[in-house]
């Protein structure tokens, strides 16, 4: 854990605060250099195929894994606990990227009292269900988890993996 | 009777032996520390799990996921309708979040 990450986030008085504080942080650089970095690194790997690449992305990392989905060569993407504010600082809209995401595969994965994004990630990925395009798919679980939390338990794990061995 | 229950017991420890050593085998997955160098110069450390046969899907992921690793990349790699994954994930994405915009909001 970085000290300055961790400093930032001592420094919100609430969970509520943390978030907002994080989604006001620019997402451009994540997406603009390290995914590039990163799907440019897959790309080049022995035996891997750059048309069949997935994106499994968790909490702030979904709206990364988002806009990831827009501008690279994803065949399918899973977005767990995205929620927030609808509108991304100085960018589009989470209904305009679903658009432009067109119509690849895409996964919502959230919980019933997900407490990301003021608690309503469950109500707000009903209606990114229905912004999606394509082939789509939402799946909501009971209890409280978020973000990677989610993906702790062996039944969502293996959701997961199920969807993608259908859509990769 | 007492031949044959001898017989179990014999046989009853080097089988439970092949069915662990069986079991690791089916569970080990082999990964590689890579650093990536992005083109604004940041060095970002990942884990890769190279692919177990040619032209395999690849799963990509955006977060760390150290905390889950065991259970995830197992369940992943070895489901059976995966078993050709592949994948990298980002262990410190986190780190130019922080070091170009996290202090951005204050």
């Amino acid at each position: 854990m970085d000290f300055r990450y961790k400093e930032l986030i001592a420094r919100s008085r609430s969970i509520s605060e943390q978030i907002s504080t994080i989604q006001k942080q620019d997402l451009n650089a994540l997406v603009d250099h390290d995914m590039r970095s990163a799907i440019n690194f897959l790309s080049h790997q022995d035996g891997i195929d750059p048309e069949r690449i997935g994106l499994v992305s968790t909490s702030l990392g979904s709206r990364v894994g988002l806009f990831s989905g827009v501008r690279y060569k994803i065949k399918a993407l899973v977005l767990i606990s995205l929620s927030g504010p609808e509108a991304f600082r100085g960018g589009k809209s989470i209904k305009q990227l679903l658009e432009e995401y067109g119509e690849r595969p895409i996964l919502f994965m959230t919980s019933e009292k997900d407490w990301g994004g003021n608690g309503k990630a469950a109500e707000d990925n009903k209606l990114y269900f229905n912004w999606a395009k394509g082939k789509k798919e939402l799946k909501i679980w009971p209890g409280s988890g978020h973000g990677v939390d989610i993906l702790k338990r062996e039944e969502a794990s293996k959701f997961v993996s199920s969807w993608l061995g259908q859509n990769l | 009777m007492r031949v044959r229950k001898s017989l179990v017991k014999t046989l009853f420890l080097p089988v439970i032996l092949l069915l662990m050593s069986f079991g690791c085998a089916t569970t080990q997955i082999t990964k590689e520390p890579v650093t990536l160098l992005t083109d604004d110069q940041t060095k970002l450390a990942s884990t890769y799990y190279p692919p177990r046969t040619p032209n395999a899907p690849v799963l990509f992921y955006c977060r760390t996921l150290d905390a889950i690793e065991s259970t995830l990349v197992i369940s992943l790699l070895n489901s059976t309708k995966l078993d050709l994954v592949s994948w990298l994930w980002i262990s410190d994405i986190r780190s130019s979040l922080r070091g170009r915009e996290a202090y951005r909001s204050r």
